[in-house]
């Protein structure tokens, strides 16, 4: 009998929990209720107490069920824009579930795109809460907005009609054809920003109305990977140009691959492929001095020859590894340029000096400040063009013979 | 017992045959109360009588007035042309028996060989001849000398053996356990042909007096292990054995779980391959199962397919087994765990097209899969039994009521029901669908217990299914073995199967007499 009770206020019991179960769970969430913003934009306010602005590009569920009507109607965006400003981005955060009528999960985001005026304002102020918080992931990539706001970023995103966090996936993603950017996680970058000797960079990402055009014949924005952010003591200092850095990626071993193109003997352009660039940094500390050697080699395909000059000789390749390494050379020289110039050690000499001279950093680093301006560094560069399938006579070479 | 009810039929019996009557009264009133236990035609009679179908028939042994015999049979469990041919025939007609001078003299004759039938008994008292008449023997009743002479004359219909309707292999033999004992015990001796295959018999069932052997490899077998499973068969006091789990019920120690601890086959070649190794194998009359103890959780895991495949191949699909039971029991709990807590460790893309999947679903994810699992559960159980026919109609609307039509009226989300398909056909691949019917309860209670504290909950419950497992021991052996209480010895043939000349013991858990079973 005692058994029969046992059971019957089980079930009771769980059919109470069945009924009520929306009440009774605590920390669950329907995956209806609740949006999951896969970019979000910082941006500085100016609207009363209100100094943080949060646009987030959130994922548009459309019902998916495979209704014949629904495709045919292609008007409804894929990705809604939200915005909400509050003091901190923490309230921010809280407002936005104001508008979005969903709890809002940070733990699908991939992308924090960090407006240019709140770069150049203090960015950890800005950061802060997506480390602090424990539903966004670390690993999401930060994108400074260059002579934009974050918010203009995602509105973009409507005009793309896509997932904005995977169209900018796909742009970082192809930008390794050039290696003119490139990607940098919420870790990497707080332990750049954290280090006390050396600056950190940051991918940033432009809207480019010069390319495309849409049905109306109006200028289409679309975004565009361009160059590095370079930030000092958490503050935007300036931007690198592609070419700068591609010089940057060169040091610091970060080149996918990349074009390099060049004349021949004869004033023909040449296009080399970089197959393989890695460099390695040698350091002298002496007293207050610290000269860096770059040994950079790098070795290369030609993957097209402009006019009809056979090329594939020891001598032209020669006169073309000379120039390729030429034109590496600017490149790099022209980033270290922009560093001492900035006096922001984003290059990475610091931390080699470091590693290689660990007692005599103890004295250099204090006065890092004043050195590294000075420092004197040397490239050297083994260039090489490989000999490839593509070695063979370019066509009409005859004409020449 | 049967004595008891041999005389409790004596009070109430009132002769109504012929021959029962004359019987009567040659022998006298006085005579046959003073021999009450004696074996004679008389006393056979009275407890048979009564039925149709007992034939007793009065023979004069070679036309002799003076050597009286009463033959008994059953009608239907004879053969009757062996019946005729062979056991009377040579009663009749041949010479040597004509020249006895007593019954006895010709008890003895007939003893010894001269009714040329080959397995012949001499029976003593009432009970045995009874029993062997109601086997599908005859028996020939001498009253002077209060013996009967029995011949195994079995010829009643029996299934043929045909190939396994239960479980199919792609390689190997293609027999298959009948519902008569003794063919069932030949086909055992086919395949084993050592005189170590031992086949104990014992008789259960207060009524139906069904034989159960008990089957087993002497000089293989753990001697303890074979007296813990006669005890438990003798121990087993049941009107009758009629259904295949009035035994297994009775020898599962642990009652306290929904595992099973019996290994029921119908196949030959599987119940060889466990005697083999030095488990017990029973085999009862009138089921066409057999059943081998102790079962352990590998062997509801592997098949007779797993010795005849390349061993790559079969590790490989022991290891996909293992997941897929891992899969039925926590698939739907993970779900509703990952889909109502844990939403960062979906993808983006597929949270989007669940969540997309579960537009305009009243339901919580959680209900959704309860529903869905007990249709699942109810789908199973309605068209388990009905006439094939029926059962397919059943199949067809289950599958458009919940695969389609609850979709459509958004009853139900489809990745839910995708969910569900996935469990269940991973529950189909279990080579025994004892362990798949064990874990369904399981896994409805970790559907319970995710959809409280998510992927923790989920745990809790695997911790106590696991402790559950572990607690397990028929016969004194750890369920688990061999991947828990063995010291980690005969993972050999557990999840992967190495190369069968590198196996070279029998399993260590079972504490066989003979460890190796090659060089």
């Amino acid at each position: 009998m005692q058994k029969i009770g046992f059971f019957i206020i089980c079930l009771v019991f769980l059919g109470a929990y069945l009924l009520n179960y929306d009440k009774l769970v605590i920390g669950g969430n329907e995956l209806v209720n609740i949006s999951f913003p896969g970019v979000v934009a910082i941006d500085t306010a100016h609207d009363g107490n209100n100094k943080v602005m949060l646009s987030v590009a959130v994922g548009k569920v459309s019902s998916a069920g495979g209704n014949e009507k629904e495709q045919g109607s292609e008007k409804s965006d894929e990705v809604m824009a939200i915005k909400s400003k509050g003091q901190t981005v923490f309230e921010a955060n809280r407002q936005l579930t104001r508008y979005s009528q969903k709890d809002v999960n940070w733990g699908q985001n991939d992308y924090i795109i960090i407006g240019e005026e709140a770069a150049r304002d203090n960015v950890l102020k800005y950061l802060e809460f997506f480390i602090r918080n424990h539903e966004n992931r670390l690993t999401v990539d930060v994108v400074v907005a260059k002579g934009s706001t974050g918010e203009e970023i995602t509105e973009a995103a409507r005009f793309n009609k896509g997932d904005l966090a995977e169209s900018l996936s796909n742009l970082f993603d192809d930008a390794g054809a050039l290696s003119i950017t490139r990607r940098i996680d919420l870790t990497e970058f707080i332990n750049q920003l954290n280090s006390r000797y050396s600056a950190a960079i940051a991918p940033s990402l432009k809207l480019n109305d010069s390319v495309a055009k849409n049905a109306d014949n109006e200028p289409h924005p679309l975004l565009e990977p361009s160059g590095m952010a370079v930030f000092k003591n958490a503050r935007l200092i300036g931007f690198l140009d592609e070419i700068q850095s591609r010089g940057l990626n060169y040091i610091t071993n970060n080149i996918m691959s990349t074009v390099i193109v060049v004349p021949d003997i004869n004033g023909n352009l040449v296009s080399l492929e970089v197959l393989k660039a890695k460099a390695k940094l040698k350091t002298k500390v002496e007293s207050d001095k610290v000269s860096i050697i770059i040994e950079l080699s790098l070795a290369s395909n030609i993957d097209g020859i402009s006019a009809s000059d056979d090329i594939i000789k020891k001598e032209s390749l020669k006169d073309l590894e000379n120039k390729q390494a030429e034109v590496v050379r600017q490149e790099i020289e022209s980033v270290i340029a922009f560093a001492k110039e900035n006096n922001a050690d984003f290059l990475g000499f610091g931390d080699t000096v470091f590693h290689q001279h660990p007692v005599k950093w103890e004295k250099t680093k204090e006065k890092w400040e004043e050195i590294f301006p000075q420092t004197s560094v040397e490239i050297k560069i083994k260039s090489k063009i490989e000999r490839s399938y593509n070695i063979f006579k370019p066509i009409r070479s005859w004409e020449e013979s | 017992m049967f004595k008891d009810l041999f005389d409790k039929m004596k009070e109430s019996k009132k002769p109504s045959d012929k021959n029962d009557k004359k019987q009567a009264e040659e022998n006298g009133e006085d005579k046959n109360s003073d021999n009450a236990n004696k074996l004679t035609s008389q006393s056979i009679m009275g407890k048979l009588s009564k039925n149709a179908d007992a034939i007793f028939r009065e023979l004069f042994i070679c036309g002799n007035k003076n050597l009286t015999a009463t033959l008994v049979y059953i009608d239907g469990l004879v053969d009757s042309k062996t019946v005729g041919d062979d056991v009377i025939k040579p009663l009749m007609e041949e010479n040597k028996l004509c020249h006895a001078k007593s019954t006895k003299e010709a008890i003895s004759l007939i003893e010894h060989g001269f009714v040329h039938f080959p397995s012949q008994k001499t029976r003593k008292t009432t009970e045995e001849t009874l029993g062997d008449i109601l086997n599908g023997g005859c028996a020939i009743v001498f009253d002077d000398e209060n013996i009967a002479l029995t011949f195994d004359t079995k010829g009643f219909m029996q299934r043929s053996i045909t190939e396994p309707t239960e479980e199919n292999i792609v390689k190997g033999p293609k027999d298959v356990f009948v519902e008569n004992i003794r063919v069932n015990t030949a086909t055992l001796r086919r395949k084993i042909k050592s005189p170590d295959l031992v086949v104990e018999q014992v008789t259960i069932g207060r009524r139906t007096m069904t034989p159960v052997a008990l089957v087993y490899m002497d000089g293989i077998v753990n001697k303890k292990l074979v007296s813990d499973v006669k005890a438990k068969l003798e121990s087993i006091d049941v009107d009758g054995i009629l259904e295949s789990g009035f035994i297994e019920e009775y020898l599962t120690e642990h009652k306290g779980t929904t595992f099973p601890q019996v290994v029921a086959t119908e196949r030959p070649d599987v119940f060889s391959i466990n005697l083999l190794e030095g488990h017990v194998g029973i085999l009862i009359d009138g089921i066409p199962v057999s059943y081998i103890v102790p079962g352990l959780l590998y062997q509801y895991l592997r098949t007779p397919d797993d010795y005849s495949q390349n061993y790559i191949i079969v590790s490989l699909v022991r290891l996909m087994r293992y997941i897929l039971m891992a899969v039925t029991l926590f698939l739907p709990a993970f779900y509703v765990a990952v889909t109502t807590f844990h939403h960062e460790m979906i993808p983006s893309r597929l949270a989007l097209s669940i969540a997309a999947s579960k537009e305009g679903v009243p339901y919580p994810a959680f209900i959704e899969v309860l529903l869905l699992l007990v249709a699942f559960e109810i789908l199973l159980e309605s068209g388990l039994r009905l006439p094939k026919n029926i059962g397919q109609a059943v199949s067809i609307v289950g599958a458009l009521v919940v695969g389609e039509a609850a979709v459509n009226a958004k009853f139900i989300s489809p990745a839910v029901v995708v969910v569900v398909a996935a469990t269940a056909i991973s529950g189909f691949s279990a080579p025994n669908q004892a362990i798949a019917d064990s874990l369904r309860m399981w896994r409805i209670i970790m559907v319970i217990l995710s959809s409280t504290l998510g992927l923790i909950g989920m745990m809790f419950g695997a911790i106590t299914l696991l402790f559950n497992l572990a607690t397990l021991e028929p016969f004194g052996i750890p369920y688990l073995s061999p991947f828990a209480g063995n010291e980690g010895q005969d993972l050999d043939d557990s999840i992967i199967r190495i190369p069968l000349k590198m196996m070279k013991n029998r399993p260590q858990s079972l504490n066989t007499e003979d460890r190796r079973r090659q060089k």
